[in-house]
């Protein structure tokens, strides 16, 4: 099923380079991730599970789900939807023999159709349990440990800028270029290969606007960088620990900053569907589908199914439609997904079947809970949004001195209300970030 | 063709049933559920799958989600190599105040 | 949820391995008309918290025969909780970086030997057999002990929890005891937070919260809750056998049976309070200490920190039996052994309640010893 028309002509990719899969050669190229590569050459199923032994790849695309563990250059559990491919790079399939796409060990799924509870089985004969034991053992344990025996330390840089934004989406750009052009020192951490978040994503006009998401996210990182703020890709906000200090990874190692003023706008995440193998290759989610096409420049398939509603549903469509990826329906939910290896059909709930080979579920995102959580904010329950929320005054402060949130992290509802949050969060931080030195 | 299931944990290849069948057997909050089912403690830390818990919890228990609590979300939210946190504190220039 | 009743025979405070294997020994007996109240979700305390490590090398006669009991009811705990804990017997393996420690593991072997353990001094290049990963550069020699292991922890606590509901316990939880009422010497009454029940037994199996609870009938504990912060890495095949113990820094390192690391290291800095949160000093301490030791690890990733509380006596041995009233039964103080030793300590505090000879005498372990002008001799190998 390999076929070069999954790659949209227009996307800048640069070089191409050769990688190799399970020895097998594989083209590539420079700027593409190897998740997409691998994608692109017909490539759907990149791992096992750790249980069933279910094939497994790309669902978010933004390195969170770990459906996409590869073991790269001989380092283990490698995300293939986050590194970029490169000029020789040695990608192998991990917990599958001979290979992820026929995996002897596949049985165990088929074998346990009701499913496994490895708390009261292999208990017996007790004759047995030894080899029972030295089995579950082996089958444990995603990648091999890393070829290399010898350590590899990287620093750790310590920063301390006046005010520290988590998360370069519309809020958070907005945040920081009103700290920045109040003359504080601004760190911004974004977790993607470029600063934007959803924006990037809103290849229309966007309402209220006179430019589409990815100029707005361009204007706005150029403003933050003009106003002298430092924006750091690739690095995503790790921890925030109680004594206020905050660590991200970098590329190059962790970075450990110390600022009186952190702006939480990291956003928020698409909720996983349900239904009968919602684990399939094939299966992305909104994001991941966004991201795989706009990012990437690779089609997730030819034929598409959308299971979802409203806006976010449309949006899916369009930006598949314009890829040239036929929508074959827009439904708001389905029975199960259907295939071997990857996706080949789903099933609704009438029994109806419709043929495709890609699945996007657009069932809504959730504002991502664990740096808000880790800082200690105080949180109330949001009806409309399905999740806690933290508690944020008109200035976007929460309840812990130091700490802002501002965007879909806080339960803002839609473009607008992110960007007027963020500047006021980043106003209000610069104010308070200033005074605290 | 894949048994079929409703996949709820991804990471440790926990279903929407096996976490059913552990909240009928008693174990019914949030924490006690993870750590019996095994979901979140993967990778993932429950980036994917606590949502959806919850949500399933809310509907079999006959209670209200923001009742349900949360899971403890600790350091790292991305897994971060250990010689990432072995190496030498180095202090970084501040960068420019200056517009380039 | 049913109301409690008005009366039990024995109340339990704590549903960690303690709490709940007392009530799950008592219920084997027969006993089954106990309630174990929990005042968070099970298991919120050390049980839910700890590496997993079962050890008998240790520096006491009462701890290594508390522990070599404890390592015996463990090989065959799966099999009689019907539920898997997932012992593995892979041996400790603890390397000594100075000729003092030599010579100290040199000695406690001995006395471990002499107590019925079969740990033994190695040198390095049997230590390199043992675990061919390790960077043996420092260390002078070790010791092992092939029976020594780790066990799933949660699952231990699971597997008790699954068959006290089935032979009729009553466990409760985030059920709160709020007072207990006295009586001559006795305690009478328990007050919780889903009502009020009388008793003829009181066991406090609170751990860290251990003085909390005591000082509700007036007694005060020595005991003091001191933070061990711990990490997790990703699953990985298997590669390590034994769990390492590096005497110099106290880091521990294991592979548990999904394939994580799972390692700690002290803080001698630590004040004393039962205090979960994580540390970024911690990561680093233990990165440094554990990517010296286990080069390999350096590319492994860090999935998650957390923390727990050592429920730390003066001499690092558990407080049981009565103290304060005599029906006031002490079941906690293990100062960061709880879990490996509770298949004795459990035991012994069954007797009491049962009315036998204790499995081993309780004497040594009384609050009382605390009090003799002689203080009782100190666990010098807590590690973590």
């Amino acid at each position: 099923m390999a076929s070069d028309d999954a790659r949209i002509p227009e996307h800048d990719r640069g070089r191409p380079v050769t990688l190799f899969l399970d020895g097998r050669p594989c083209r590539a190229f420079e700027r593409e991730t190897v998740g997409a590569a691998l994608h692109a050459s017909g490539v759907r199923v990149l791992m096992r599970s750790i249980k069933y032994h279910r094939p497994r790849g790309l669902f978010c695309v933004q390195g969170e789900c770990a459906s996409c563990l590869v073991r790269v250059d001989g380092k283990p559990n490698v995300r293939a939807c986050m590194v970029r491919a490169e000029e020789g790079m040695r990608v192998e399939s991990q917990n599958a023999f001979p290979s992820a796409r026929r995996d002897l060990l596949g049985v165990v799924d088929k074998v346990y159709r009701k499913g496994l509870d490895v708390h009261d089985r292999f208990l017996r004969p007790r004759l047995l349990v030894p080899a029972y034991h030295f089995v579950i053992r082996r089958m444990a344990g995603f990648g091999r440990i890393p070829d290399s025996p010898r350590a590899r330390t990287r620093p750790i840089r310590l920063l301390r800028p006046d005010v520290v934004v988590a998360g370069a989406g519309a809020a958070g750009l907005a945040a920081a270029a009103e700290a920045a052009s109040a003359g504080r020192r601004v760190l911004v951490l974004e977790a993607g290969a470029e600063p934007g978040g959803f924006l990037l994503h809103l290849r229309r006009p966007v309402a209220g606007e006179d430019a589409d998401g990815p100029t707005l996210a361009r204007r706005l990182a150029e403003s933050v960088r003009k106003a002298g703020g430092d924006l750091r890709l690739a690095t995503p906000a790790v921890a925030r620990y109680p004594d206020g200090v905050l660590t991200a990874l970098a590329p190059q190692g962790l970075l450990e900053v110390h600022a009186p003023a952190l702006v939480l706008a990291n956003g928020s995440q698409d909720v996983p569907p349900l239904f009968l193998n919602n684990d399939l290759p094939g299966v992305l989610s909104a994001r991941g589908a966004l991201t795989l096409l706009h990012r990437d420049g690779v089609r997730p398939g030819r034929v598409a199914i959308v299971v979802g509603a409203g806006p976010d549903a449309d949006l899916v469509r369009g930006e598949l439609e314009a890829a040239g990826v036929r929508v074959e329906a827009v439904v708001p939910e389905i029975a199960a997904a259907e295939g071997g290896s990857g996706v080949e059909a789903v099933r609704l709930a009438s029994g109806a079947r419709l043929a495709c080979d890609v699945v996007v579920a657009a069932a809504g995102q959730s504002p991502r809970p664990e740096l808000v959580q880790q800082a200690g904010c105080a949180l109330r329950w949001d009806e409309a949004v399905g999740a806690p929320v933290p508690v944020v005054d008109a200035e976007g402060r929460t309840s812990v001195p130091g700490v802002w949130a501002c965007g879909e992290v806080a339960g803002a509802k839609d473009l607008r209300a992110a960007l007027e949050e963020g500047r006021r969060a980043g106003r209000s931080a610069a104010e308070a970030g200033g005074a605290a030195r | 063709m894949t048994t079929p299931r409703c996949i709820v944990c991804t990471c440790e290849d926990v279903t929407e049933t096996e976490l059913h069948e552990a909240v009928e057997e008693g174990y019914d909050d949030l924490e006690t559920l993870k750590r019996y089912t095994g979901f979140a403690t993967g990778p993932c830390q429950g980036k994917a799958c606590v949502v959806v818990a919850r949500r399933l919890l809310a509907r079999w228990k006959g209670a209200p989600e923001g009742d349900l609590g949360a899971i403890t979300y600790r350091p790292p939210l991305v897994p971060v190599p250990l010689g990432a946190l072995a190496g030498d504190e180095v202090e970084e220039e501040p960068p420019r105040e200056e517009p380039k | 949820m049913t109301a409690l009743k008005a009366r039990y025979d024995a109340v339990v405070i704590g549903a960690g391995v303690n709490g709940l294997g007392l009530a799950y020994q008592l219920a084997r007996e027969g006993y089954t008309d106990v309630l174990v109240l929990e005042r968070r979700y099970i298991p919120y305390g050390a049980s839910g918290r700890n590496g997993g490590g079962v050890r008998a090398q240790w520096s006491t006669p009462e701890n290594i025969a508390l522990a070599r009991e404890s390592i015996r009811a463990f090989r065959g705990m799966s099999r009689e909780l019907g539920f898997n804990v997932w012992f593995r017997q892979g041996g400790y393996l603890f390397l000594a970086r100075t000729p003092a420690h030599v010579e100290a593991l040199r000695r406690l072997t001995r006395l471990q030997r002499d107590h019925g353990v079969r740990s033994r001094v190695v040198d390095p290049a049997e230590a390199s057999i043992l675990a061919p990963d390790l960077r043996l550069d420092g260390v002078v020699g070790g010791s092992y002990c092939p029976t020594d292991g780790i066990v799933f922890p949660w699952s231990v606590v699971f597997g008790y929890w699954r068959r006290c509901r089935a032979m009729g316990v009553d466990v409760r939880t985030f059920t709160e005891v709020l007072g207990m009422e006295t009586r001559g010497d006795r305690v009478v009454r328990v007050e919780t937070s889903r009502g009020t029940v009388e008793t003829e037994w009181v066991v406090n199996a609170a751990g860290g919260w251990s003085p909390e609870v005591a000082r509700m009938v007036g007694l005060e504990l020595p005991n003091q809750p001191v933070r061990h912060e711990i990490l997790v890495t990703e699953a990985l095949k298997p590669f390590l056998d034994p769990m390492i113990v590096d005497m110099a820094s106290g880091l521990y390192a294991n592979q548990d049976m999904r394939g994580e690391i799972v390692a700690g290291i002290g803080n001698p800095g630590e004040r004393a309070g039962v205090d979960f949160s994580s540390s970024l000093g911690f990561a680093k301490r233990l990165a440094r200490n554990l990517v010296s030791l286990l080069p390999v690890l350096s590319e492994v990733r860090v999935m998650r920190q957390w923390a727990g509380a050592y429920d730390v006596t003066p001499d690092n041995k558990p407080i049981l039996g009565p103290a304060g009233y005599g029906n006031f039964l002490q079941l906690h103080g293990a100062s960061g052994h709880g879990f490996m030793v509770h298949p004795m300590t459990t035991r012994m505090t069954a007797d009491l309640v049962l009315g036998r000879k204790p499995a081993m005498d309780v004497e040594p372990y009384r609050l009382e010893r605390f009090r003799r002008p002689m203080p009782p001799e100190e666990d010098a190998l807590v590690i973590g």
